[in-house]
């Protein structure tokens, strides 16, 4: 992958720290990560993907082209949620970073979730089977080795995250919710309880521990949807957002689409209440489950001026495979399709005047 | 029955050593194997000193499989159950494996009879992972009890071939790993109570 460095390092970063608000989406076709920089501040990692030819935080090797001393400008690290394609990579970011604080949802703050990391940490079925509650497993104990204790800071609803000396900026959570937090024990002792039949990966659940977020600078304010979906209970996922009279106030003038852009993270609400009518958005593929759809980036063209994804279906990675078992495969009328595509970026800089430039790599592309 | 291909192909380099038999949920391997040769099997079975699984059985020693994941009853089942079939087996068809995947099982669709999976290639490791949606019929009837999301398995296709004709299939094998004991699990949970002190 090539990142948008060369002709842009210059205006968004100075000697290692952010020269103005920068936001860069990066998107392999199953996953995302996000770094925000903050002029003065520093920088902020939001998820994690690594790179699939250096296996490296795709977020790390960009702050090392950008500056040799960038990654020591990492204030904060975040995992919105514990899903695989979210935090792949994120404990080397906080073994190799050692000044970056931890965020995560509340909702995995309990004993239950705490024992199914620990049960699940030693099981690795086959290499490169990856799993989301392994990789917490070893951001806890990389956090539990730093000498002194970096405490883990909980995300939830409307609680500021971090808040700039010169008060411009702010990162607030907006979820989970109270009720999320509440009854993500049970999720997580249903999910203990199906390791005693036989071990096995542990499968992703519904999103309503994800931490959705609000960033507000000088001039615009911008939502980062995580995966946050939508439920038929008014106490969780948006519902409980939209609902939430103590969040930020404002409209978002861009938005990172939550879950992919499917339908069960849409709320007509958060569009009308939340965004501004002439917003710019983005979307990050997950080729698993085919999202974006067609139907979805119908359904966001009324919502959104303009929508840019970070990777396409079209541009998967190349699997290699001899003839003879491609012909196998086909008179067995298997589909068998490459999940990875070459990791897009997006970088939307802004000025201090409030203009913004939207700056793609090869493999983004702008949908409408 | 699996041929020699499918054991080079299980070794891992990340995979710890099979620890002993004991370990085994024997009733398993009853499913398997003739009662008789289960017995002899618990007083043979394995030697790992040297870090790698070797089945002993009478005058034989199965070492094809270098590494077994301590957790994978089938395959230690598998390999012994091979050796001690390979007489029957050559009159049996022959299977030859073309290639391999591991994958496991992301989203089961019970309105389609259908299940997507991810898959990682071991015949070509540097392949990118894939994602396949299978027939939930293609699962056999004895892995229903493990069918679920999660669950891992391998996906074999090449030829089965017999009396010099070849035909062109696929296996897929649901991995039956030892589940987590009561004491694993409360094991666990005291190990949690440690990181406690990451919390305010």
């Amino acid at each position: 992958m090539t990142y948008l460095t060369e002709d842009l390092a210059p205006h968004i970063c100075h000697d290692g720290k952010p020269d103005r608000v920068c936001i860069s989406i990066f998107g392999p076709g199953i996953g995302e990560s996000i770094l925000v920089g903050l002029p003065d501040e520093g920088w902020i990692i939001i998820d994690s993907l690594k790179n699939p030819d250096t296996k490296r935080p795709v977020t790390l090797e960009y702050l090392e082209l950008l500056h040799k001393k960038a990654k020591d400008n990492l204030i904060s690290t975040l995992a919105t949620h514990w899903h695989d394609d979210h935090i792949r990579g994120m404990s080397d970011i906080i073994r190799e970073c050692e000044s970056t604080d931890f965020f995560m949802s509340a909702a995995l703050n309990n004993d239950e979730f705490k024992t199914l990391a620990y049960l699940t940490s030693e099981f690795t079925p086959s290499k490169g089977m990856t799993s989301g509650v392994k990789e917490m497993f070893d951001i806890l104990a990389a956090l539990k080795k730093r000498i002194p204790k970096t405490k883990i800071k909980l995300a939830s609803n409307s609680k500021c995250l971090f808040r700039s000396s010169c008060g411009l900026f702010e990162l607030t959570s907006l979820s989970p919710s109270d009720a999320s937090i509440l009854t993500a024990n049970s999720e997580f002792s249903s999910l203990i309880a199906a390791q005693k039949q036989t071990r096995k990966i542990v499968p992703s659940s519904k999103n309503l521990d994800s931490v959705a977020l609000w960033l507000k600078t000088k001039h615009h304010n911008i939502l980062l949807g995580a995966d946050l979906e939508n439920v038929a209970s008014p106490n969780t996922g948006w519902k409980a957002v939209i609902s939430d009279n103590t969040k930020p106030l404002g409209k978002a003038s861009f938005v990172k689409i939550p879950h992919h852009g499917s339908q069960n993270a849409h709320n007509d609400d958060v569009w009308k209440h939340m965004v501004s009518s002439k917003s710019h958005s983005f979307v990050t593929e997950y080729s698993s489950s085919k999202l974006p759809r067609e139907r979805d980036i119908e359904r966001l063209k009324k919502h959104t001026s303009s929508l840019y994804q970070t990777s396409l279906s079209s541009q998967k990675k190349k699997v290699k495979r001899d003839k003879n078992v491609e012909k196998t495969i086909k008179q067995l009328n298997k589909t068998v399709k490459s999940a990875e595509s070459k990791i897009g970026q997006i970088l939307v800089i802004f000025d201090n005047e409030g203009d913004w430039s939207i700056n793609l790599n090869e493999h983004a592309k702008q949908i409408f | 029955m699996l041929n020699d291909t499918f054991y080079d192909s299980i070794n891992d380099k990340d995979a710890v050593p099979f620890d002993s038999l004991d370990a085994v949920d024997s009733s398993y391997f009853s499913k398997k194997l003739p009662t008789g040769d289960l017995e002899n099997i618990n007083h043979h079975v394995l030697d790992s000193t040297d870090n790698r699984t070797h089945v002993k059985y009478d005058s034989w020693t199965a070492s094809s499989t270098k590494k077994i994941n301590p957790h994978d009853l089938d395959v230690a089942a598998e390999l012994i159950a091979h050796r001690l079939q390979s007489n029957e087996r050559k009159n049996a068809p022959q299977w030859l494996v073309q290639n391999k995947w591991v994958g496991y099982v992301s989203h089961i669709d019970n309105e389609k009879g259908e299940f997507t999976a991810r898959l990682q290639d071991v015949t070509q490791p540097d392949n990118p992972q894939e994602v396949a949606v299978f027939p939930t019929e293609d699962v056999s009837e004895a892995d229903y009890d493990i069918f679920s999301e999660g669950a891992t398995f391998t996906w074999s296709v090449g030829y089965s071939i017999q009396n010099k004709s070849k035909v062109r299939g696929g296996v897929i094998r649901f991995s039956r790993f030892k589940g987590a004991s009561e004491k694993s699990i409360a094991d666990a949970k005291k190990l949690a109570e440690e990181l406690d002190d990451l919390f305010d």
